[in-house]
């Protein structure tokens, strides 16, 4: 599981672009909440005692006969932490198209990340957890992980935790408030859609949802007119008719499954793209990062 | 085979076709399945549940499209590995027009009797069912095919109407048999001036007689030209026949150049009585000895002759006497040839057969050759064995009498075959392409036939030694053998009429026309030409020298045109199986592999087009 020099030069194009400033871990590339030593003026403040002079705005002095020290914004890096959703219906080896694409789009959003040198975090839910890693030498690992995770899920057990659990578990990784590029394909009922995604709105991170859909979740058994389904994740069978007019009424309903988490989404500022699952995979995740608007 | 719309319709291997109720049970089998034992993995149900469930009962099956295109392409593919053919449901008929001499005898005041066959042969394809398919003949010497096979109707008439009048006799007693045996043939057509049977033996043989009103049908001709050297010069001598009882006057007039190029000096015409009782000979003093061709030509006083192609005639002089090679243990002097003034004879080396020279007309006495000769040829008493004409030679059998004969054949005329003695015989199985003109209970004693213009005749007895007025019997058997085989050019053969082939001497390199109009003629790579019509030709060979021969078409029972002569058909053989026809046939397994893959192209297509449409969504 690795990117293509392509895809890699492509990508060296991008640059992460926040809404908001968030607290960093160390000295970066963008504007932070903090207020230090960077270029960009923040604030005045009253002179207290330790304040070093050369931070006296003396023509301030001269006009009001107050002493005040200049702010700047501090420019930080921000972390970036990415949300897999590593359960079944993403890693069954039936379905494994859209794991493939998740992936790969991990994988590229991790790359400009590391490239710019902000700090990395992937959270697999029902699965491994990465260590955060830290500039572009660390994309060989970081492709290391990914790779070893999806033999573990697709090989091994599903996770006896709910999705819902397994994402309030992800969130207590979380240090410091950044980016979370939540990845998945949201086929829950809503009230868990908004379940996983708040513990990292309570952690006040900048969140992008991704919804990645597979042709079967599109169009179901599309050569039959009646057909046994499984269950990835609970195994159960349900043996349905789908002739077209039950074929439109599934659409139908998909389809204000995606506008409700939409909505939801909107009222909670996150910002939601809904995309399908297509061939070649490096020009179907370069179309979606370029859709957030998050990567510019 | 089944009948479809006038098509008849038909399988190379009509049990495949019980593939396709296989196929069709296979496909709902199929269809009915689909989705009841595959189980499909999706991602979550959460959203599928709200749909109905499928019906555990039984229902109907309504068969998508999907269904009907994979049975229309397995159905074709089938109908393609059985070889569906096409055949057209009409009779193929053989249509045999006489061409032979006789034909060319006058029907009515305008036309001939072989424009009237062309007419009524025309009218019976007209009417004949527009399906049906033929294949037009004309009949003399050879059964010579005129169209292509299996053709349409409108075609066959314009093959009919190419079908030009030939010189020679006709033979449709035996080429109309092969024709009626030929399971290819519905039906076989004969148009000709011969008598038709009492009863047809012959189911599919239809043959149509001209209405001739025998009694009218009043004509002279030339029997015979020869030239009379003796102290007092050339004299030319024409025999004359006649089909009339009553002696009815007739004018000769003769034309004769004393050079190849010279103008052509007109004898004094003479007149002769003639009539069928007693036929005449004119003579004609040649005053010139250096004479080089003479025309002659016979006409009726007071009009009434119904056949003018054979009442001219002409003759070349021909200075030397052929040459005939003799094969076998004995010398021609021993076989008392030598008694015979008309020719030469000189004995050939029998190391292998082969005659000296290609185009010499050879005796074999008690062997055969090796190969078909290329010239006439005589073969006394062959080996028991194969003949190179086919047929065979029988183990010797002790002498027999003669129990059948054919006295129409020249052979045999002023032959009683009743006086033969015959002590030692070896029986011949006749070669197809020969007449067995005498048999006796061992088997045929003497076949006379023609095989690629070559004369040939095989005797199951002994000729020689030729010793004239001791055996007459014999020896007039063997003097119009002679005739018949080894004639030189200056005395015109009196049956055949004209030779279709006529093989040359190598050393020959052009020829030519010289009458009754100047033509030349294209020397085959058999090294022959084909006449086309009697006069004389002027051959050239490679030292320049040029040689003049006479050909004509002189047949006596082609010229007697009141003898009715019926057609002698054998009784049918019982066919073990029915007649089979081998139809104009059109095979149908290109076309309908092609709708096979049209049909999966479709079916591709569709599914493409519904991925794009997917995919688009």
């Amino acid at each position: 599981m690795k990117l293509d020099s392509r895809t890699l030069q492509l990508l060296d194009a991008f640059a992460l672009r926040t809404r908001r400033a968030f607290y960093g871990a160390r000295q970066g590339s963008h504007r932070s909440q903090r207020r230090g030593h960077g270029v960009e003026f923040a604030e005045y403040r009253s002179y207290e005692i330790g304040d070093n002079p050369r931070a006296i705005d003396w023509n301030l002095y001269a006009r009001s006969d107050k002493v005040y020290v200049k702010r700047y914004l501090e420019e930080e890096t921000v972390t970036i932490f990415i949300v897999l959703d590593g359960s079944r219906s993403l890693t069954h080896p039936a379905l494994k198209e859209k794991w493939e694409s998740a992936a790969h789009l991990a994988m590229c959003a991790s790359y400009i990340g590391l490239a710019s040198h902000d700090p990395v975090s992937i959270s697999i839910l029902g699965g491994p957890q990465s260590p955060v890693f830290w500039g572009p030498k660390s994309f060989g690992s970081l492709t290391t992980f990914l790779t070893e995770a999806t033999t573990m899920l697709v090989e091994g057990a599903p996770s006896e935790r709910s999705i819902v659990e397994n994402a309030r578990l992800a969130a207590t990784r979380v240090r410091f408030p950044g980016i979370c590029l939540f990845i998945s394909d949201f086929l829950y009922p809503l009230e868990d859609v908004a379940a996983m995604l708040s513990p990292f709105r309570a952690r006040n991170m900048e969140i992008h949802a991704i919804q990645l859909l597979g042709l079967t979740d599109i169009d179901p058994a599309p050569e039959s007119d009646g057909a046994t389904l499984v269950d990835s994740e609970t195994g159960r069978e349900l043996g349905l008719s789908l002739d077209p007019e039950s074929r439109t009424r599934y659409h139908e309903a998909l389809s204000q499954h995606t506008s409700a988490i939409r909505e939801h989404c909107l009222g909670a500022h996150i910002e939601f793209v809904s995309a399908r699952v297509n061939e070649p995979l490096s020009e179907h995740s370069l179309e979606i990062l370029r859709s957030m608007g998050l990567f510019v | 085979m089944i009948s479809l719309f006038g098509t008849m319709l038909g399988a190379l291997s009509p049990w495949l076709l019980l593939g396709i109720p296989c196929v069709l049970g296979f496909l709902i089998y199929v269809f009915r399945k689909r989705g009841t034992s595959n189980k499909t993995i999706v991602s979550s149900l959460f959203l599928l549940q709200t749909l109905p469930r499928k019906e555990t009962g039984r229902r109907a099956f309504v068969p998508p499209l999907q269904f009907w295109l994979e049975l229309c392409a397995a159905t074709l593919l089938i109908l393609a590995a059985a070889g569906l053919f096409t055949q057209k449901a009409g009779r193929h008929i053989a249509v045999v027009i006489d061409s032979s001499l006789s034909m060319g005898a006058l029907f009515d005041a305008s036309s001939s009797r072989l424009d009237q066959v062309k007419r009524i042969a025309a009218t019976d394809i007209s009417r004949a069912r527009s399906s049906a398919a033929f294949s037009v003949f004309s009949a003399s010497t050879d059964l010579a095919p005129s169209s292509g096979r299996g053709i349409s109707a409108r075609d066959a008439l314009s093959a009919l109407h190419d079908i030009k009048q030939s010189f020679s006799a006709d033979d449709l007693q035996s080429q109309i048999v092969p024709l009626a045996n030929d399971p290819s043939y519905d039906a076989v057509w004969v148009y000709t001036d011969h008598e038709s049977p009492s009863r047809a033996p012959l189911d599919k043989v239809v043959i149509t007689s001209l209405p001739i009103d025998r009694a009218a049908q009043t004509n002279v001709w030339i029997r015979s030209l020869r030239v009379r050297t003796d102290t007092r010069g050339d004299t030319l001598l024409v025999a004359l026949g006649a089909n009339f009882p009553e002696n009815r006057d007739a004018s000769i007039t003769a034309r004769c150049s004393t050079t190849s190029s010279a103008q052509a000096l007109s004898l004094p015409a003479r007149k002769s009585g003639v009539s069928a009782g007693s036929g005449a000979v004119v003579s004609f003093p040649l005053e010139s000895s250096s004479w080089s061709r003479c025309d002659v030509t016979v006409s009726l006083d007071g009009g009434g002759d119904r056949h003018p192609l054979d009442d001219r005639a002409w003759i070349t002089n021909q200075t030397e006497r052929p040459t005939i090679s003799v094969i076998g243990s004995l010398s021609p002097e021993t076989l008392g040839l030598t008694k015979i003034a008309l020719y030469t004879f000189h004995a050939a080396p029998q190391s292998d057969g082969t005659p000296p020279t290609t185009g010499a007309p050879t005796i074999y006495h008690r062997t055969i050759p090796p190969l078909t000769p290329d010239a006439a040829t005589l073969s006394i008493a062959p080996p028991e064995g194969a003949l190179p004409w086919g047929g065979a030679v029988a183990p010797r059998a002790r002498g027999g009498e003669v129990t059948k004969w054919d006295d129409s054949h020249p052979l045999l005329a002023y032959v009683n075959p009743t006086l033969l003695t015959l002590a030692d015989l070896r029986p011949l199985v006749c070669p197809p392409s020969a007449r067995a003109l005498l048999s006796s209970s061992a088997g045929s004693l003497l076949c006379a036939g023609e095989d690629h213009g070559s004369r040939y005749v095989l005797t199951a007895f002994e000729l020689f030694p030729f010793d004239g007025a001791k055996s007459p019997t014999l020896s007039i058997l063997t003097l119009n053998i002679f005739k018949w085989l080894f004639s030189p050019p200056s005395i015109v053969p009196n049956s055949g009429g004209l030779p279709s082939r006529l093989a040359l001497a190598p050393s020959i390199t052009t020829a030519r026309y010289l009458e009754p109009k100047e033509l030349s003629l294209e020397i085959g790579n058999d090294h022959a030409i084909r006449p086309l019509n009697p006069g004389v030709l002027a051959l050239t060979g490679k030292d320049g020298r040029e040689e003049l021969l006479a050909l004509n078409a002189i047949d006596e029972r082609e010229s007697d045109i009141a003898a009715p002569s019926a057609i002698s058909l054998p009784e049918q053989r019982p066919q073990a199986r029915p007649a089979s026809t081998a139809r104009t046939t059109s095979s149908l397994t290109s076309l309908l592999a092609l709708l096979a893959l049209m049909v999966l192209g479709i079916d591709l297509a569709r599914r493409a087009v519904r991925r794009a449409r997917w995919s688009d969504a």
